[in-house]
């Protein structure tokens, strides 16, 4: 259990205040703890400070505890788009879609990889990315498949951009999962692939 | 086929090249011109290099009745921002954010920047200034067509020549990109049928591993490929190995 949920269920079984020495006896917690712990109960409502060093619940931390909601670190609320390094290898396959405009996954990998990168992973990752363009409707399937060198090569899908937004690389954002583009500033949904029929 | 860009001595060459453009005397000569028949890899080669994390290049596709202000617009909207439509002020835009981004600029197919001189007089105005580097890219014959305009040809700090490939060029595309062995007598082959030109020896080295792999042959000679289509140049008739 979190400490600051242990403070609170011992706040809630004992009617009244308790002081830190009070809390830490009955909790077991260090009194460094019970501090850190309070001050972040303070700050979400779920105590009261009576006075220094002592300390009531809310009805807010009562019905906390009731519905069982756990106060632990992390952030309030939502934190919005991820920051993101600056050259990332996303933005670099988006970099080189908006150059080479169309191309099979493979084509695009072998212009923005890096002398450290291994090759299979890469292609993985532009797997990934592309099939996420794919559903937000940023890129387009072309018909016909480049040609593969294995005997039983299906060949090689080819994409062609069809919304170059801007420099910046749409980045998938989850739960609920949509693509953010930041050079509109907008969301798109995400489409799931249909397989055609045969 | 591995999904790899090879390193030949034209890249060489062209790393060579801007090497020489970052060491230059001269502030405002900061142009680098890439001259070379089709299919010897210079898109390729500056789409490559201007994708790398170190370089994050501009790059700037000319067009057939480009104008001073398309070429400003272009560079002002790769940057993410969207060009006003007067040229003043898109002059201005271009100005603050090249000067911001401090990233070189990749002018291809830079001979219809030379249809009308004021194209690339406007790009040499922001230049000047900012002192970035500018490759221009451009067909054989490019190099002629720059010459009358001296405001320009001045600027230029070195000219790559990409010339065809030859037979160690062609032994490392093949050492690189086959997942197969190619025979050194193919490789010479190859270097005969496709003229030294990247795009022809990438088609004759996906045949070479095709056919090696159809047959389970770990090493393909001239021998093996008799009779299959190496390379499909248009310009002639389909060249067998013979």
């Amino acid at each position: 259990m979190w400490p600051a949920n242990k403070i609170l269920t011992v706040l809630n079984q004992r009617e009244g205040s308790l002081t830190t020495q009070e809390i830490a006896d009955l909790t077991g917690l260090k009194q460094h703890q019970v501090v850190n712990s309070t001050d972040v109960l303070v700050k979400n409502k779920l105590a009261y400070r009576v006075e220094r060093g002592v300390f009531t619940i809310t009805l807010a931390g009562r019905s906390a505890i009731a519905v069982g909601t756990e106060c632990k670190s992390g952030p309030r609320g939502a934190v919005g788009h991820r920051a993101l390094r600056r050259i990332s290898f996303r933005q670099r396959l988006w970099n080189a879609l908006r150059i080479e405009q169309k191309g099979t996954q493979g084509h695009i990998v072998s212009l923005i990889l890096q002398e450290d990168e291994r090759e299979e992973t890469a292609l993985a990752g532009a797997k990934k990315y592309f099939s996420i363009l794919c559903q937000a409707g940023y890129l387009a399937k072309l018909p016909g498949r480049a040609q593969g060198t294995a005997p039983t090569s299906n060949g090689y899908q080819r994409y062609l951009l069809v919304e170059n937004t801007g420099p910046l690389a749409p980045r998938l954002c989850t739960d609920p999962r949509y693509l953010y583009d930041p050079n509109t500033g907008q969301t798109v949904a995400l489409k799931r692939e249909v397989p055609r029929e045969p | 086929m591995y999904n790899r860009f090879v390193k030949t001595s034209n890249v060489m060459d062209f790393l060579a090249g801007f090497t020489a453009l970052e060491t230059r005397g001269a502030a405002e000569s900061c142009f680098l011109l890439i001259a070379g028949k089709a299919g010897l890899g210079k898109t390729s080669t500056v789409r490559w290099w201007g994708l790398s994390n170190q370089i994050n290049a501009i790059y700037i596709r000319a067009t057939k009745k480009i104008t001073p202000h398309w070429i400003l617009a272009e560079i002002v909207r790769s940057l993410g921002q969207e060009p006003d439509r007067r040229m003043e002020y898109v002059f201005a835009q271009a100005l603050k954010l090249v000067a911001t981004a401090r990233r070189p600029i990749i002018i291809d197919e830079a001979e219809h920047c030379l249809d009308d001189p004021a194209v690339l007089e406007s790009v040499r105005d922001i230049t000047d200034l900012t002192e970035t580097p500018v490759i221009l890219v451009g067909y054989d014959k490019i190099r002629a067509k720059i010459q009358p305009y001296e405001q320009l040809s001045s600027r230029i700090s070195a000219v790559v020549e990409f010339k065809a490939y030859k037979l160690e060029d062609v032994r490392t595309c093949c050492s690189e990109l086959a997942e197969v062995e190619i025979a050194d007598d193919l490789v010479e082959s190859i270097l005969k049928s496709s003229g030294g030109r990247i795009r022809l020896i990438k088609e004759a080295v996906a045949s070479a591993e095709r056919h090696g792999k159809r047959n389970k042959l770990s090493t393909v000679t001239l021998a093996d490929m008799r009779g299959q289509v190496v390379i499909n140049d248009w310009t002639k008739a389909a060249k067998r190995a013979s």
